[in-house]
């Protein structure tokens, strides 16, 4: 096991203002993330995976229990522009975390936050709009760009950054299939090539299915942690929960109960693909 | 036919640098009482278009047709056509501004001129539909209500208009699975016991693909296929190419045909593909 | 709906005008405002009308983009020649409509003012069509700044245009957007102003709730960029002061000083 990234201790949260008798968003959260990890948060509305996702770059913090990024708590004020550095965020709608009048000036926000040097913003400005394939767009104003260009630019945006840690609160919700494809394939890019830290909120078992670790929500509560292939294969809590999974382990599911030899934990078009070809040759 | 239109063409900030060909000559009819799911990728002119159907929008080029008749553009005309066929924008809860979900539900009945007593009626009877009829939420404000609530709110204050054809543009973005699930339900209940013809527009295709009788797919500003689902999602390569996807499933049988497997890839739901392959295992034992 | 051109839009080039650093262009037009409110003579106008259209040619803005900034402020400048016409005396009586008259000075005065509303017009418009908002606002910061000891964040009011500007297309879509959710719904904005007041409801609220949402959302993307009120920042584009800028200045003085001294 990797060095620890993110960690929980008993944490709880409640939204100020609410009154004292309604349910906490969050409570008792005890969780270790480690570097280089990719990991899915599922859970149904409200069940508090956002606010989780807002722990972790301390957007915001504890009501009880502790939170360390690096090991450094996020209950102390000086860690926080450490934290955020190190620590992106991508939020659901694409429209609203673009800052800058064109692509180029956004992707340099956090640089410019930082007060980087300006040659070294505009080299680290154009890696990453290279690295993610939009160079072209550098001074197109984001009202011109499609949802998933827009995405892209705000992870462009975090990744010149150089973070450790990238968090995603639905990315792709409001895009078409294309733009859920591309943001997908950079996250999963990012992971592999860059060692970036994942934590990705998600309503798609599609995508669940392609993160190494899957925590499920509910009410607040952390009730499952495990690797997708036990989680979205464990029909019955899912189920109970409101939440699905791929189209691949449903199926499996239902043949495995009408007698087939196949494998627990099959989740991917290609794993039944695999087994099904197998069994052909058998019978 | 219940909507049609003949070689539509609209293009935004005409005579601009910025000037953007959104439709280049649409045609297609819509089947009074069908169940109609329009694709396209973002930016292929699939909102502007469904603004054509009531008028919102005015072509530069030929003609849109509401049963039959030539679409007009006067006052009175528009708002016939607006009370007939019923649009549900993207998020339409953002459109709220009423102080109690009641007067959010009357403000399309209202504006037809509706006595008091019927716009009750009409009020009820679509919060019935939408299955937010418990008499507590009534003077609730509309923005305390849940994502879910909230979006099937929105869908009855348009369907109060008791409109004949309802037309939604994305109305699963951004809920969850159980939401998702319970919008779809509404949409085959109105389609299926009311007789309302549903246009609508989505990416999330497993729960629509089985209720939906005719597609339409549009890429840069014209229809390019339409058809039943057996025939739309046989042409994997054209959909590809306008970045669209297949359902979940029929994808799973493409590939699973493409391995060599001996099944048809003209299945849509979990339970059609879990008895192809129970069948083929069947044949296969039996030989 | 109306689709022209308005004041605030940017058309991409890279012309002379262009590439002039935004700071320089603030100053050339503020000389360019003080020589049209100096001039007196119509050969003076035409001098610096012809040096507009001239500038206009160089950055390529296409001359109806100037004639749809006029359609605005049409009214106002219709306005004025009304009450400078019938209510400025002196000269020749021109025309007599029962108990008003048009004299000549009150003509002479009209023209006058026409001339500068619509030279006023045409230099904002010709600025704001050839820098981006972006840099207008840095130029813009840059006046600002020695101000901040007088306790004016300067690099705060910069941040807020540049939103502002950022968000203007955002805003003016969704407003759009939702003018036709709400006459999809039966809404009807036509009619006399009065009855279109009371009916603006529907559109007034859910815009301001939609800007504070939004306004919300971009504080939290923002804060979680690390973006901190009176924090030290940098700035990508350094914006360098060339030549051609200070001749550009330089010439404008000149002029300046060649009008007051011949006083056309």
């Amino acid at each position: 096991m990797s060095e620890v990234l993110l960690e929980t201790r008993n944490l709880s949260f409640t939204y100020p203002g609410e009154d004292e008798k309604s349910p906490p968003a969050l409570e008792g959260i005890d969780l270790q993330i480690a570097d280089g990890e990719y990991v899915a948060l599922i859970g149904p509305n409200g069940s508090g995976k956002t606010t989780l996702l807002k722990q972790f770059n301390a957007l915001l913090r504890p009501t009880s229990g502790e939170l360390y990024f690096d090991g450094r708590s996020t209950a102390d004020e000086n860690n926080i522009a450490f934290i955020r550095a190190h620590c992106g965020m991508i939020f659901q709608n694409p429209d609203n975390q673009i800052v800058g009048a064109t692509v180029e000036e956004d992707v340099a926000f956090a640089l410019e936050n930082l007060a980087v040097p300006p040659p070294e913003i505009r080299r680290r400005v154009a890696e990453a709009l290279e690295l993610l394939g939009i160079s072209q767009l550098a001074a197109t104003p984001p009202h011109l760009l499609s949802g998933g260009e827009k995405q892209k630019v705000a992870m462009a945006g975090i990744l010149a950054a150089a973070p450790r840690c990238l968090l995603l609160d639905e990315p792709t919700a409001m895009l078409d299939p294309a733009g859920q494809a591309a943001v997908i394939d950079t996250l999963q890019m990012l992971n592999r090539e860059r060692g970036i830290t994942v934590v990705h909120v998600t309503h798609f078992p599609e995508e669940a299915a392609l993160a190494r670790r899957v925590i499920v929500l509910d009410r607040g509560r952390l009730v499952q942690d495990g690797p997708p292939a036990e989680i979205l294969t464990d029909l019955g809590p899912l189920r109970a929960l409101g939440l699905r999974t791929t189209a691949a382990g449903e199926l499996a599911g239902l043949l495995r109960e009408d007698g087939f030899p196949l494998c627990r934990g099959i989740l991917h078009n290609r794993e039944l693909v695999e087994q099904l070809c197998l069994f052909a040759q058998k019978i | 036919m219940f909507i049609r239109t003949e070689d539509l063409k609209y293009t935004y900030l005409p005579g601009t640098p910025y000037a953007v060909a959104a439709l280049r000559g649409v045609n297609l009819s819509i089947a009074r009482g069908s169940f109609t799911v329009l694709l396209g990728s973002s930016g292929c002119g699939k909102s502007t278009l469904l603004q054509h159907f009531i008028g919102l929008l005015r072509p530069a080029g030929g003609r849109v047709f509401i049963e039959g008749e030539p679409l007009g553009y006067g006052r009175r005309e528009l708002l016939r056509v607006r009370q007939k066929v019923g649009l549900v924008f993207q998020e339409p809860e953002m459109q709220f501004f009423a102080e109690t979900l009641f007067d959010e539900i009357a403000f399309a009945p209202r504006n037809f001129g509706l006595s008091h007593a019927a716009v009750k009626e009409q009020v009820e009877q679509a919060l019935k539909l939408v299955g937010l009829n418990d008499p507590a939420l009534k003077e609730k404000s509309p923005f305390h209500l849940s994502a879910g609530q909230q979006r099937l709110a929105a869908i009855a204050s348009v369907l109060a208009m008791q409109p004949r054809a309802l037309i939604l543009d994305e109305p699963t973005a951004g809920l969850d699975q159980a939401a998702q699930d319970k919008l779809f339900a509404l949409l085959q209940k109105l389609n299926r016991d009311r007789g309302i013809t549903v246009v609508v527009v989505t990416h999330r295709l497993e729960q629509v693909v089985l209720m939906a009788h005719h597609f339409l797919v549009m890429d840069r500003g014209r229809i390019i296929m339409e058809g039943p689902a057996t025939e739309i999602f046989s042409r994997v390569e054209v959909l590809s190419r306008c970045g669209l996807s297949l359902p979940p499933v029929t994808r799973l049988m493409h590939e699973l045909a493409a391995a060599g497997l001996p099944f048809s890839t003209a299945l849509f739901s979990i339970e059609e593909a879990r008895a192809e392959i129970n069948n083929w295992r069947a044949r296969r034992v039996k030989r | 709906m109306k689709r022209s051109i308005t004041l605030g839009r940017y058309l991409p080039g890279n012309t002379f005008l262009h590439r002039i650093n935004p700071r320089f262009k603030l100053l050339l037009l503020l000389i360019s405002l003080a020589i049209l409110f100096i001039l007196k003579t119509y050969a003076g106008f035409g001098l610096l009308f012809f040096f507009l259209f001239l500038s206009a040619a160089s950055a390529r803005v296409p001359l109806r983009y100037l004639a749809g900034a006029l359609r605005p402020v049409v009214y106002i400048v219709l306005f004025t020649v009304i009450i400078y016409f019938f209510f400025t005396k002196g000269g020749l009586v021109l025309l007599r409509l029962g108990p008003l008259t048009v004299e000549q000075a009150g003509v002479a005065a009209g023209i006058l003012v026409i001339m500068r509303l619509v030279g006023l017009v045409f230099m904002s418009m010709l600025l704001t069509l050839t820098t981006t908002p972006l840099a207008l606002a840095h130029g813009l910061e840059y006046f600002l700044k020695p101000l901040g000891k007088l306790g004016i964040p300067a690099a705060e009011i910069a941040m807020i245009m540049t939103i502002a500007m950022r968000f203007i297309p955002t805003v003016s879509e969704e407003s759009q957007r939702l003018l036709r959710a709400q006459m999809a719904r039966g809404a009807d904005f036509e009619g006399g102003f009065f009855s279109r007041a009371r009916k603006f409801a529907p559109l007034i609220v859910p815009l301001f709730i939609g800007a504070f949402r939004r306004a919300d959302a971009l504080a939290l993307a923002m804060e979680a960029r690390g973006y901190r009120i009176g924090a030290a920042r940098t700035r990508m584009c350094e914006e360098p002061v060339t030549a051609a800028d200070w001749g550009a200045l330089l010439f404008a003085l000149a002029a300046l000083v060649a009008v007051i001294l011949s006083g056309i």
